[in-house]
């Protein structure tokens, strides 16, 4: 493991005032054992941008980061000299209960919004793991939707508009805070999973929902993975009633399937009598029917447990069609060697496939997935990865066809290459 | 340098030739009586006739046209069916248009995975057409579905009527095959959920075609909604339809759409299609709830609930499909009705977030007493997208005058009230100095640089969107046909 622990002392590194080089400050950002140089927390948005500009003009490579909750996702940084957190920014800027819209800097923790939110019977509808550690400019960078998404859409489909600060240190917007709006680019879709690789994010305007009036969580025990998975495409045809679905295999214990629903009542009743029924059919034990008590946030650790939060050394996310999720499920399984012990979530809707391994041989486990993927026709993304890897490591896979165009647009955004140099796909 | 302006008759007649050899000689229009079919768009105020028209039928042929434009460093607009409503393909400052009404294949249809693949110039109903016995539908559904195609939907992020619950243009769209400004064919985004790299099929779309001519896009299709209710509340007051839009929202409602219409479109409306509408009423809503049939009648009570309470004269339900058809009719065609009240009329479209509709109503209302003109609104309720109708006569100069007037200071309205210049017609050629009521020089900057990596040397429809020195175009007269 490659410590980076001092400063450098080359004089190109240029370090704000509002900064601190504690050691267990910036230990706590160590990117794929990397040491930030120093961390800096700016408390208003000009002086972000200011930090920003002073960086880039010395050449200092910046990683913005919230609390840094999801920051083994991406490349180690090519360049780790400032680790340059947003989680003072904590301004709820506008919330508008009635136009079902809200504006928030982007330190603000997914948790603190929700619980705004809730006060007014709303929600922005994403749920990804660790939300009192998820900052709104987190959720956007590293695109965190969790298992709502396929019944709620994605960061994507939520984010109305943003401000962000450029490598020159212009704070720039994009978007608004109307629902509806087609004036200049769309760049806060570039924002969106970008790892922090084009601009920092300073705040964000979402489309908010109203909670749904009943909630109800139904656990389904399946004698063994094939009759778990034999129910994946009953599951998949359920409406907009079913708010997540996800099957949890943990390797220990019997397969289940987890269903959150949400909406009207009577259209609850409906889906959960088709879930009993697809589940009577195929032998599976409706071990947990939790009615209308819970909103959506207390059925949440249920539902999202989430397997890329165990003691894993390898965490592997892919994504491919409908039709081929379960074939997909049961290969990358399958190329697991009998000793490492695996986690795996499937969701059959937005047909992904998590697993968490540990295992002794992580290079050759990867490797495998990787074929695995490719054979059928999915994306993989390596979520996280030891650190001996990090210099050889393809972390997303297979590279886009346009990733010549995608540098032509960091180069174009961050010239200089100072923002999150490295982290992204195909490294840049 | 490229070339931006009309080509000398030898340049064109080389260009000519050279497009033949790639499309056929049915595939080039040259002749004046042919080329001013595409004189403009839905926006009629400015035209420009172009130099050549070119009709590719694939895709490599865009690319080998679009490969030779950049050789010649001649500038190119692409065109759809032309139903834009802010100039978005007015050939003014590119000689070669790139039309894509010979691509009208549906390459693929893939059900179990809800997904199409349509070549640009599909037109969008036909998409749902296909699909809908599978019980699928493409969802977004501009009030000129019948004739606009998939690539003007990319390029102008196209709403409509059911952009409440359900999203706009970018919300559907997966992918898009785009061949770019130098003629590479580049495919963006993926039919699966975890695509990788940047999101540049989420700036492609609502780009205007400034990033270079999208030839396929691959569409995500919805379950058609198990049940429908649509109903028509009459209110005495703009004021109380408005209210009535707020309290559906804050009570957790999320109708598929929520259509507002002023008396004066009302009493329009009625004239023309006899539908049975109240003429003396302020202001009637449309109302759609759509999703699983067991909870939508609970839904409807309390809409109505929330109607009665806000003292709607009534309330009533579509009886059947036919009923449900025919009030959908009357307010798409709003427009055409408009036609009888005055000799011309002028559609703007803004947006306010939809709390602060009474306030650009009234304020819409003052602009129009101040210019002495008469003002009538149909318009996005549920979304605050307004489209407030200028009635004039364009005969009439100095009123015409006002009119441009009024329309300007109703989004400087919208922007004061923190909303947008336009919701779903796009910046075009229309819109290009409102675009700085929205936007600062950084802003404007960096969206600039965006299109620069896409097209370095500013060849895909220029003139759009950004004020640049070479497009300093005014407005003489406001456009006389407008839809939504």
């Amino acid at each position: 493991m490659s410590i980076v622990d001092t400063p450098r002392s080359d004089g190109r590194v240029s370090i704000p005032e509002e900064t601190t080089r504690d050691v267990a400050a910036r230990r706590a950002l160590t990117i794929a054992g990397v040491v930030p140089h120093a961390l800096v927390t700016p408390s208003t948005r000009a002086a972000l941008a200011t930090c920003v500009r002073d960086a880039a003009a010395a050449g200092t490579a910046v990683v913005p980061l919230g609390l840094g909750a999801h920051r083994a996702l991406g490349h180690r940084p090519a360049r780790y000299d400032l680790a340059l957190s947003t989680r003072a920014l904590t301004r709820i800027v506008d919330y508008a209960p009635a136009d079902m819209t809200v504006t928030v800097e982007s330190g603000v923790t997914l948790a603190a919004l929700q619980g705004v939110l809730a006060r007014e019977g709303q929600w922005l509808p994403v749920d990804p793991p660790l939300p009192e550690q998820t900052t709104v400019g987190g959720l956007i960078a590293a695109d965190l939707a969790g298992p709502l998404a396929a019944s709620q859409g994605r960061v994507r489909d939520l984010v109305i508009g943003t401000a962000m600060t450029t490598a020159d240190g212009k704070e720039v917007r994009a978007g608004g805070r109307v629902v509806k709006n087609v004036a200049g680019y769309d760049l806060m879709k570039l924002m969106i999973g970008s790892l922090g690789t084009l601009a920092v994010v300073t705040e964000a305007t979402f489309k908010v929902r109203p909670r749904p009036q009943t909630t109800r969580l139904l656990v389904l025990t399946c004698a063994d993975r094939t009759a778990a998975l034999a129910l994946a495409s009953r599951l998949a045809e359920l409406d907009e009633v079913a708010l997540a679905i996800t099957l949890l295999d943990d390797g220990d214990t019997s397969p289940t399937w987890q269903c959150l629903l949400g909406g009207v009542a009577a259209d609850v009743d409906v889906v959960t009598t088709r879930i009993r029924a697809a589940a009577r059919a195929a032998s599976a034990t409706v071990a947990y029917d939790e009615d209308g008590a819970a909103p959506p946030a207390a059925a949440r650790l249920a539902v999202a447990r989430d397997v890329s939060r165990t003691a894993a050394d390898v965490v592997v996310r892919a994504a491919t069609l409908r039709t081929r999720v379960v074939d997909l499920a049961v290969a990358m399984r399958a190329s697991v060697d009998d000793g490492a012990r695996v986690r795996a979530r499937v969701d059959p809707r937005a047909a992904t496939v998590t697993l968490a391994l540990e295992t002794a041989d992580a290079g050759a486990a990867i490797a495998r997935l990787r074929a695995v993927a490719a054979g059928h026709g999915a994306t993989l993304v390596v979520e996280r990865w030891p650190d001996a890897l990090a210099a050889t490591i393809d972390v997303w896979s297979p590279l886009p066809p346009a990733l010549p165009l995608m540098r032509r647009v960091k180069a174009a955004l961050d010239p200089a290459g100072v923002l999150a140099p490295g982290r992204f796909v195909g490294r840049i | 340098m490229s070339i931006r302006r009309p080509l000398a008759d030898a340049d064109r007649d080389e260009l000519r030739r050279a497009l033949v050899a790639i499309v056929g000689d049915d595939g080039v229009l040259a002749e004046p009586a042919d080329l001013r079919v595409y004189e403009c768009d839905g926006y009629t105020l400015e035209r420009s006739v172009p130099t050549l028209v070119v009709l590719p039928r694939t895709t490599d042929e865009v690319a080998r046209v679009v490969c030779l434009a950049a050789s010649a460093g001649i500038a190119f607009v692409p065109r759809g069916a032309g139903t834009g409503l802010s100039g978005g393909c007015l050939p003014a400052e590119a000689p070669l248009m790139i039309g894509t009404s010979r691509m009208r294949r549906i390459r693929m249809i893939d059900l179990p995975n809800r997904r199409v693949v349509a070549e640009a110039g599909v037109v969008n109903a036909m998409v749902s057409r296909a699909v809908r016995d599978a019980g699928l539908q493409y969802v977004p559904d501009p009030s000129s579905q019948n004739a606009c195609t998939i690539g003007g939907n990319v390029a102008e992020n196209s709403g409509g009527p059911h952009t409440l619950k359900y999203g706009v243009t970018t919300n559907h769209v997966l992918g898009v095959e785009l061949v770019l400004p130098d003629g590479e064919v580049v495919e963006l985004g993926d039919a699966i959920e975890g695509t990788v790299g940047y999101d540049l099929t989420g700036v492609v779309c609502g780009s205007e075609g400034t990033f270079g001519i999208v030839t396929a896009a691959t569409l995500r299709l919805t379950p058609l909604p198990e049940a429908v209710t649509t109903m028509l509340a009459v209110f005495e007051t703009v004021a109380a339809a408005t209210t009535t839009v707020s309290r559906i929202i804050a009570a957790g409602i999320v109708p598929a759409a929520l259509e507002m219409m002023d008396r004066t479109i009302v009493a329009a409306v009625e004239a023309a299609y006899h539908a049975g509408f109240p003429t003396d009423a302020g202001a009637v809503l449309l109302i759609e709830l759509d999703g699983p049939a067991a909870g939508l009648p609970e839904l409807t009570t309390r809409v109505v609930d929330i109607c009665r309470d806000a003292d709607a004269r009534s309330v009533r339900a579509a009886a059947d499909d036919a009923e449900r058809a025919a009030l959908w009719k009357s307010r798409k065609r709003a427009f055409g009705a408009v036609g009888r009240l005055a000799p011309s009329y002028c559609t703007q479209d803004g947006v306010v977030p939809r709390t602060r509709l009474p306030e650009i109503l009234a304020r819409i209302e003052r602009i129009g007493v101040r210019h002495r003109l008469r003002i009538g609104n149909v318009f996005h309720a549920g979304d605050g997208n307004i489209h407030p109708i200028i009635l004039f006569d364009e005969r009439d100069r100095e009123e015409t005058t006002r009119v441009l007037a009024a329309g300007h200071e109703i989004l400087e309205a919208c922007i004061a009230l923190g909303g947008s210049v336009t919701g779903e017609h796009g910046i075009g050629i229309e819109k290009i100095r409102e675009l700085g009521l929205s936007f600062g020089i950084d802003d404007l900057a960096v969206m600039q640089r965006v299109r620069a990596a896409f097209d370095p040397a500013r060849r895909a429809n220029p003139g759009k969107i950004f004020p640049t020195g070479a497009a300093c175009i005014e407005q003489r007269t406001p456009r006389r046909q407008a839809a939504m």
